[in-house]
């Protein structure tokens, strides 16, 4: 290799380390501090290993975000698995059997997108007060799930017209009724398409805080990220308290993002429109 | 059984959950042009929400920090991830722990962004601090990085940045890829150098992904709400309040119902020529 591109090619490699370890060194630094006593930071040792280990953050961390915690799980399982569930019944509809009402029904999915969410709180406000829904977990599924519906039904849909339809008039033939062919051949086609969609929909639903701080109005159903900012409001400056929470708030979705990575980044391309 | 009534069908149940945001989209464009005295007793007051929240000082300046952070994200948009996805690109090693590190910032939480990043402004807490004295920076120590209006947006651009960018390398890197070698090569072989490969055959394919990066990162800028929340709840003053943001002030917190629905809708209007060119970007393909 000629001399000029041996450099490049080293600056382009210093270049990505510069940026990687810029990017990854808040969370590093925060799992670093959250096991620190306070006294360390107040110094200013960030870097350093801590000098005791202070599992006692995490302890108390714990203690008062549990309700939370399990509020979560509670509300991000059922709505992503819904959301991801009723789109794949959309997408069947729209992209695999393409009937007038296709695009129609596509179309008005596709319109969700543009209204912000913010918007739609106050009025979702009064009809779950109406519906004496306030402060339930079925207050933020159900949110989830229509506000989650526009992107999944897009992406499934995307996939939805790409399944050959041989494979599904053969079924047909054979006598599989057209419930059947989405139960039988669509679904473990989209197999694929539909874990990323899954993975997607449970960390946004996990970390979201719109829904949670509009319809929960307490410890009852108030998501993780609510009993994150009480969290802060209690232990201000407290920052390695602070540190043990957000760690506890993140690994789930962490997990789940690295257990499912693969799919992930095929699904990034697909959310942005490409087949 | 007719075709539509199958489609119809399978669309049901999803149609039935999704009418809800319908239901309250219009929901809000009427209460916008309503008064609440009470939560329950209204009246209808036509464009008087309007007029007020046109009036209000807190709303344009809103507004305008709002411009703010969305300028700062189409600036961020074309050079960050961009630079990520051309280096992901050409290394051949690393570049999957590469594609991780970057995209990691997208499990957390806005909240949970805004509060470490807080951490890392905080002035005597902060890494900042240390980090300055050992690079030899000795004029970043000691500001007040979420105590005054201009490094407070500086601030939370950062935090906003580092949570957004990973998504859109993403997708600047499956355009990178796509590109066929030959057509890299063949232009190569007739005596372009690198800079004009860049110019006459990368960015064309760009294109593509700009239409879509620029304007999901416009829609997502108009509801910047989550980190403003976590760091620094509008302040100093109302420097960093977004119209997000005001409006939850002004319908939760002062329970002015139908001022808050005509700032909500006022959002929807200001996002609404971004969120077009969304969907209509996601159509051409």
């Amino acid at each position: 290799m000629k001399p000029k591109e041996l450099l490049i090619r080293a600056g382009i490699y210093f270049l990505l380390i510069l940026l990687a370890t810029f990017w990854i060194f808040p969370m590093i630094a925060v799992v670093f501090i959250s096991f620190k006593p306070l006294r360390e930071i107040q110094l200013g040792y960030v870097w350093t290993l801590p000098k005791k280990v202070e599992w006692q953050n995490y302890i108390n961390a714990w203690n008062r975000l549990e309700p939370y915690f399990i509020n979560n799980v509670v509300i991000t399982v059922p709505s992503a698995i819904a959301s991801v569930l009723f789109a794949t019944l959309a997408a069947y509809g729209i992209g695999t059997i393409r009937s007038r009402l296709s695009s129609p029904i596509f179309y008005l999915f596709l319109a969700g997108i543009a209204i912000p969410f913010h918007m739609c709180l106050i009025p979702l406000f009064q009809l779950m007060r109406f519906l004496g829904l306030l402060d339930t977990y079925y207050a933020q599924i159900i949110s989830h799930i229509a506000f989650g519906l526009p992107v999944c039904v897009f992406v499934l849909r995307n996939f939805a017209l790409t399944v050959e339809r041989d494979l599904l008039d053969a079924a047909k033939v054979d006598g599989c009724s057209e419930f059947g062919v989405y139960r039988f051949i669509f679904l473990p086609l989209a197999r694929p398409v539909v874990i990323t969609m899954l993975s997607f929909q449970f960390m946004w639903i996990w970390n979201t805080l719109l829904w949670g701080l509009v319809l929960a109005t307490s410890t009852k159903t108030q998501p993780l990220t609510i009993g994150l900012l009480a969290f802060h409001g209690e232990f201000i400056q407290r920052w390695n308290l602070m540190a043990a929470a957000a760690v506890i708030s993140f690994i789930v979705p962490m997990l789940v993002f690295l257990l499912t990575q693969r799919y992930l980044f095929k699904g990034f391309a697909g959310m942005a429109g490409f087949r | 059984m007719l075709k539509a009534k199958r489609t119809l069908a399978f669309s049901f149940l999803p149609l039935v959950f999704y009418s809800i945001v319908f239901i309250t989209a219009f929901g809000a464009f009427y209460l916008s042009l309503t008064e609440w005295k009470t939560l329950d007793k209204f009246e209808f007051v036509g464009l008087e929400n309007f007029e007020w929240a046109v009036g209000y000082k807190r709303t344009i300046n809103s507004f305008l920090v709002t411009l703010i952070f969305v300028a700062i994200t189409i600036l961020a948009l074309f050079t960050v991830p961009l630079l990520q996805a051309l280096i992901l690109n050409q290394a051949s090693i690393g570049a999957d722990i590469g594609k991780t590190i970057f995209v990691l910032p997208q499990v957390v939480s806005g909240v949970a962004t805004g509060l470490i990043w807080a951490w890392i402004f905080s002035p005597t807490f902060g890494p900042i601090d240390s980090l300055a004295e050992a690079l030899g920076l000795p004029f970043l120590k000691e500001i007040a990085w979420l105590g005054e209006p201009h490094f407070a947006i500086m601030s939370i651009s950062f935090a906003w940045i580092w949570l957004i960018t990973g998504f859109n390398t993403m997708i600047y890197l499956a355009r990178l890829r796509s590109i066929p070698r030959d057509v890299i090569e063949a232009a190569q072989l007739d005596g372009a150098n690198s800079f004009q490969v860049f110019r006459y055959i990368t960015i064309p394919y760009l294109r593509i992904a700009f239409a879509i990066v620029l304007p999901l990162g416009i829609i997502n800028a108009f509801r910047l709400f989550d980190q403003i929340v976590a760091m620094t709840w509008g302040g100093p003053g109302h420097s960093t309040e977004v119209l997000a943001l005001l409006m939850y002030k002004v319908a939760f917190i002062r329970f002015e119902l139908g001022h808050g629905s005509a700032i909500g809708v006022l959002l929807f209007f200001a996002s609404l020529g971004a969120a077009i060119a969304y969907i209509w970007s996601l159509l051409r393909r």
